[in-house]
Order: C-alpha cells, then sequence, then structure tokens
C-alpha cells in the first residue's frame, strides 16, 4: 500500500468552511439573490473576438490545452459551450483540437449540446473537434497547422498550458488572428500576455463562466470565492500577527503552547 | 493481506494465463453490456442521473479519504466500534439534513424554524457515537506502518478502475484521427499528402513497435548490429521522432526573444516599470551586474549600501515583489478550483455542459453590459 497524504483537522475545518461558505452562497444566488460582477476586459473581448471572425468569414479556434479532464479543463469546456452558442448564432465555425484523448469525447458531447441548445445542430461537424496529439510538441505543431489551414480570424487558449504555448501564440499572432487566453498558472500568464491581445489571469480564469452566462449558480459560486479569500486574507494577517507577537519571545509563548496544544 | 481479501481489490490482482484471458473476455463483455444497457434502458434523464451519481460518489471517496483521520482506527470497517459511530454518523446527518430541508421549506413559518433544532440534535449524536466508538477495542488490519483511515486501501484499485476507462478514450483519439485524415485522403482535399504522411507515420510506427516488442534479441549478434525490426524502431523513433520534437522545442528560445522585444517595448508607465525591474533582475544574474556594483561597502557605516549590488536588489524584487504576487494569483486560482470542483462534485453546473439549467436562458450576455450589477 503505498503512502498517500492526508489531511489534519485544522485543514478539515477549514474545507469544511470555505466549501460550506461558496455552496451557501450558490444557494442564496439560486434564491433570487443578486451579485455583483465587475468588468473583466478579456472576457468582454470574446463577444467581439467571435464577431471579428463573423465579420471575416472565417473559423475560430479553441485550444482546451494539454490538460486531461481535471478541473482547469473542465472550466475551459465551460467556456467553450459558451462560444459556440454565441457562434452558433451567428453561424460561425469553432474548431476545437484536443491534446488528450479522455477530453475527446466530452468536448464533442458540449460542443454538440451548446449547438443544439440554440437550435443550430445542423451547424455541428464532428470533424470540427479534433484529437490533435497526445504530445506537447506534436500537439503545438498541429495546432499551428489548423491555424494556417484554415485562416482562423481568432483563437481562444483556454486550459492548463506550458512550454507549447508560446509557440502556439506566436504563429497564431503570425497568422493575424485575434487572440485571447486564459490559463491559471502564473508561469504562463507573462507568455501570453506578450502575445495575444487579452489574457484572463488568475482567478478570473475560474470566473469566466459566471461572468458570461450570469447563471445564479456560478454568480453565487463566484461570490462564494469572494467571502472565502476574505477568510484566507484574515487568517493570513491573523497569521503575521502571530509571528509578529512570538519574535519578540525568548521562550515559547502561550499562543505557540496553543498551537501545540490543538497540533497545528 | 487486508485489502486482497476484498472481493473488489482481490479482482485487481496480477492474474496470468488462462486467468487473465477469462478477465480480459469478462472485462469487455461486461464493459459492452454496461455501454449497451445505457443506452437502451436509461433515458436521457436516467443517463444524466447515473453521471450525477458516479461523479458524487467518486469526489465523495477521494474526499473522505483525504481528510478522514488516519491515527484513529475505531473508524476503520473491521473495528467494532465502527458500527456505532457510522450509524450515529448517518442518523445524526439525516435529522440535520431533515431540519435543513423543513426548515427551507417552511421558512416563514415556525415550524419551519423550530426543526432548525433537528440540526444540533443531529450533530450531538453523531458526537456521542464517536466518543462511544472510540472507547472500544481496537482489531484492526496491518497498515505496513503507512498512514491510513479504512479508505486508503481502495485508492490504488480505484486509480486503476480510471486508467482502465481513460485507455478506452485512446482508441476514440485514433478513431478521430483516422476519420479526419481518412476523408481528406478519399475526398482528395487541399493538402492530402499531409494526411498520407499521417497514415504511413501511424502505421510504420505501430507495425516496428510491434515487432520490436515481440522480437528477441538473439544472444550472439555482432556489437552495433540490431534486428531489422528493433533497427527501424531505433531509426523512426529515435532517429527522426525525438530529433523533430527536440527541433521544435529549440524553437522557443527565438520566440521567447520576439516575444520579450514585444514585452518590453515601453508604451505605458507600467510597461516602462517592468521593463525596469526585469531590467535590474537580468543584471543581477549575470557577472556584469556584480561587477558593477562590486564596489558598494558590505561593512563599516555604509554598509547599507550592500543592499543595491545588482544581485541583491534582483532577489529582493524577486522575492518581495514577485513572489508574494504570484501566490496572491495562485490563492486566487485555488479557491476558484474548490468552487469548480464543489460546482462539478454536487452537479450544481450541469447546464454548463450537457444541459441547460431550468433559469438559464442560454442567450449570451453582452459586452457592453457586462460590467453592469
Amino acid at each position: 500500500m503505498g503512502k498517500f497524504d492526508h489531511a489534519n483537522w485544522l485543514l478539515t475545518l477549514l474545507f469544511a468552511v470555505m466549501s460550506a461558505a461558496i455552496v451557501a452562497s450558490v444557494l442564496l444566488a439560486q434564491r433570487g439573490r443578486s451579485m455583483f460582477v465587475r468588468r473583466i476586459p478579456g472576457l468582454s473581448a470574446m463577444e467581439e473576438a467571435v464577431g471579428r471572425a463573423t465579420e471575416m468569414g472565417r473559423p475560430i479556434y479553441f485550444s482546451p490545452g494539454l490538460g486531461s479532464i481535471d478541473i482547469t479543463t473542465l472550466q475551459a469546456l465551460s467556456i467553450l459551450t459558451y462560444l459556440v452558442r454565441f457562434a452558433a448564432q451567428q453561424a460561425t465555425r469553432i474548431i476545437v483540437g484536443t491534446a488528450d484523448p479522455t477530453l475527446l469525447p466530452v468536448a464533442e458531447e458540449s460542443v454538440r449540446e451548446a449547438y443544439t441548445s440554440v437550435g443550430r445542430q445542423a451547424l455541428y461537424r464532428a470533424e470540427d473537434v479534433r484529437f490533435v496529439s497526445g504530445d506537447q510538441f506534436a500537439y503545438a505543431l498541429g495546432s499551428v497547422g489548423i491555424m494556417a489551414r484554415e485562416q482562423t480570424a481568432t483563437n481562444f487558449y483556454f486550459g492548463a498550458f506550458f512550454a507549447e504555448a508560446l509557440i502556439l501564440t506566436e504563429n497564431g499572432r503570425a497568422f493575424g488572428a485575434l487572440q485571447v487566453a486564459g490559463c491559471p498558472d502564473p508561469t504562463q500568464i507573462p507568455f501570453f500576455i506578450a502575445t495575444c491581445d487579452y489574457v484572463v489571469i488568475g482567478d478570473e480564469y475560474y470566473a469566466a463562466s459566471a461572468y458570461l452566462t450570469r447563471e445564479p449558480t456560478l454568480t453565487g459560486s463566484l461570490a462564494g470565492q469572494d467571502a472565502v479569500k476574505a477568510l484566507l486574507i484574515a487568517l493570513i494577517l491573523l497569521g503575521i500577527g502571530t509571528v509578529t507577537v512570538l519574535a519578540g519571545h525568548a521562550q515559547p509563548h502561550w499562543l505557540a503552547k496553543l498551537f501545540t496544544l490543538l497540533g497545528v | 493481506m487486508w485489502p486482497l481479501s476484498l472481493p473488489l481489490a482481490a479482482l485487481f490482482a496480477p492474474a496470468h494465463g488462462r486467468a487473465l484471458v477469462w478477465r480480459i473476455v469478462g472485462g469487455l463483455a461486461a464493459s459492452i453490456l454496461l455501454l449497451v444497457l445505457a443506452n437502451t434502458v436509461l433515458k436521457t434523464r436516467g443517463r444524466r442521473a447515473l453521471i450525477v451519481l458516479v461523479t458524487f460518489l467518486g469526489g465523495l471517496f477521494f474526499t473522505l479519504e483525504y481528510f478522514l483521520p488516519v491515527s484513529d482506527r475505531w473508524l476503520w470497517p473491521a473495528h467494532p466500534g465502527s458500527l456505532v459511530l457510522w450509524l450515529g454518523v448517518l442518523v445524526g446527518a439525516a435529522l440535520a439534513v431533515a431540519g435543513m430541508v423543513f426548515s427551507t421549506k417552511l421558512w416563514d413559518s415556525l415550524r419551519g424554524k423550530a426543526s432548525l433544532a433537528l440540526v444540533p440534535i443531529g450533530i450531538a449524536v453523531a458526537i456521542v457515537a464517536y466518543h462511544f466508538a472510540r472507547r472500544l477495542p481496537a482489531r484492526i488490519p496491518n497498515t505496513e506502518g503507512a498512514p491510513a483511515n479504512f479508505l486508503t486501501p481502495w485508492i490504488e484499485p480505484a486509480v486503476i478502475v480510471l486508467m482502465v476507462v481513460g485507455s478506452f478514450t485512446v482508441g476514440l483519439g485514433v478513431h478521430s484521427l483516422v476519420q479526419l485524415h481518412g476523408r481528406t485522403l478519399l475526398r482528395r482535399r487541399a493538402g492530402w499528402f499531409n494526411s498520407l504522411a499521417f497514415f504511413v507515420a501511424m502505421i510504420a510506427m505501430f507495425a516496428f513497435a510491434l515487432l520490436d516488442f515481440y522480437t528477441e534479441t538473439p544472444p550472439k549478434m555482432p556489437a552495433g548490429v540490431l534486428p531489422f525490426s528493433k533497427a527501424m524502431n531505433e531509426v523512426l523513433f529515435t532517429g527522426i521522432y525525438q530529433p523533430l520534437i527536440s527541433a521544435t522545442f529549440s524553437l522557443l528560445a527565438f520566440y521567447i526573444a520576439s516575444a520579450a522585444y514585444r514585452a518590453f517595448r515601453i508604451r505605458s508607465a507600467e510597461a516602462a516599470l517592468m521593463m525596469v525591474a526585469a531590467f535590474l533582475v537580468m543584471l543581477g544574474q549575470v557577472p556584469l551586474g556584480s561587477w558593477l556594483t562590486h564596489g558598494l561597502p558590505q561593512s563599516g557605516p555604509f554598509a547599507f549600501l550592500s543592499f543595491f549590488r545588482l544581485e541583491r536588489f534582483g532577489e529582493w524584487i524577486m522575492a518581495w515583489w514577485n513572489a508574494p504576487a504570484q501566490r496572491g494569483i495562485l490563492f486566487g486560482v485555488a479557491v476558484g478550483a474548490l468552487a469548480m470542483s464543489l460546482r462539478v462534485w454536487l452537479s450544481l453546473e450541469r447546464g454548463t455542459f450537457f444541459s441547460q439549467q431550468p433559469e438559464a436562458s442560454g442567450e449570451p450576455s453582452s459586452a457592453e453590459s457586462a460590467g453592469q450589477p
């Protein structure tokens, strides 16, 4: 039997509180409580980006990154379904290239459902959701090939990206496409900022579906996230205060004794 | 071995010979039967309910395994106190849920508010069960010294199940590629020769890799000589595929240079600040930077000036400005991922992927009104 990480009681308590705050906020929003969502330029630009492709009569390329079916990629699919619904209303084609075969059937189903939901199922083409390659750089080159052959007017990059990000976006830029990217990984964000027209950074990535659809479940979840962030800031300030107080004492302070007693 | 004594865990024990063949045949038959049943007996709503149930149970398993205590052996099913504990937790949870449901439906009435009292009663029942259960004597299986709770031995079988399900989709990926390139080739669309190259490469790699796998190298082969299948596999993989991937990777150096040039063009105050910071950090990383500021004293009354030595100043920017900003982003990302996980786990977001939420219009909001409350 292998060794696996486990939570201590404090982490369990913290997760329980954070989860309860988010679920409660979702339930409140579903009951009709209105939530304010600030403007996020990168997400506001999505409709402009789709509109550009419509005006030029050229397709859109969407890359969900290298991730398998994980939370980052599910969020990318959530954004994709919104884009497909919007593009389908304007009869604009979206090509999706996946790097993970596990993702392919999920992406196909999401795209087909999105076309159906706006009554444009006739526009759905099975070959527009493709498995490109499971290899990182082969995927990047395959995607660049699609951009070149199909002359895409707009490229969207949402998901988990690594070293291939710059190959995708630099070539997309060279082809003259308008590019919108979103990635939760801070190490890739600078590359996207340098090469894309609009970038969604950090937790804006997870706010995207709420911002775009304004569905109560999602806006409620967003408000819950803010409450959790406020709690984390309070905990950080408490930690700073505790460390500052303890720093001046040679002997263990009563706070340190308390933490030892609590098993932290 | 305790995990292998469990019927499902025993199913994942290594098998050989005829047993292996029967397992493969049985597994395939069971998979096909399940797929047929899911597609014929279950209607759309039934399939969605199945997805919701499997998602919830899968998430519950991994969540409980992570959060349940590893030191308290009274949680293990083999412990006589565990039955008392889990019964207590179930009764407590049922009371708490009932209290919340009734109070929600009858919120405005006094009875509705009174039903909230069931919540603390439920919690109290669970706590009493907890204390009673942990007093009972422990007799649990050996876990080889690793921190574990009663779900930990099931982690490996669960991961194997996920891998098996995932491996089925590899065929879907190949099917997608064959369909796409086959159509291009048959209809002689523009660039059909690329599709031909795909088929040649795929068949050659597949065939020689299989041949290589099943061909044994003769014991008396001269040094530097390989059997044909092995040599071809080496040529295709090590001689062609890997250099192509390395060449692609090396392109990044040029792309980084061009992207950096664009990023550092001074178009605003923020861009200027970033350019200056990046310039100082880069200078601090190279000998020239150290040489430029090596004259600043490290001792004496002006020792504080050593802070401005470029190698130290660059580190200061990275540790005191860059790292906190990145951690701030990561905090937000982690909370966002938690919220998304909860929505997926509890199927709160099912409207986003496979079906419309009742309250969702499906109409995208306009960019202009996006910032309005």
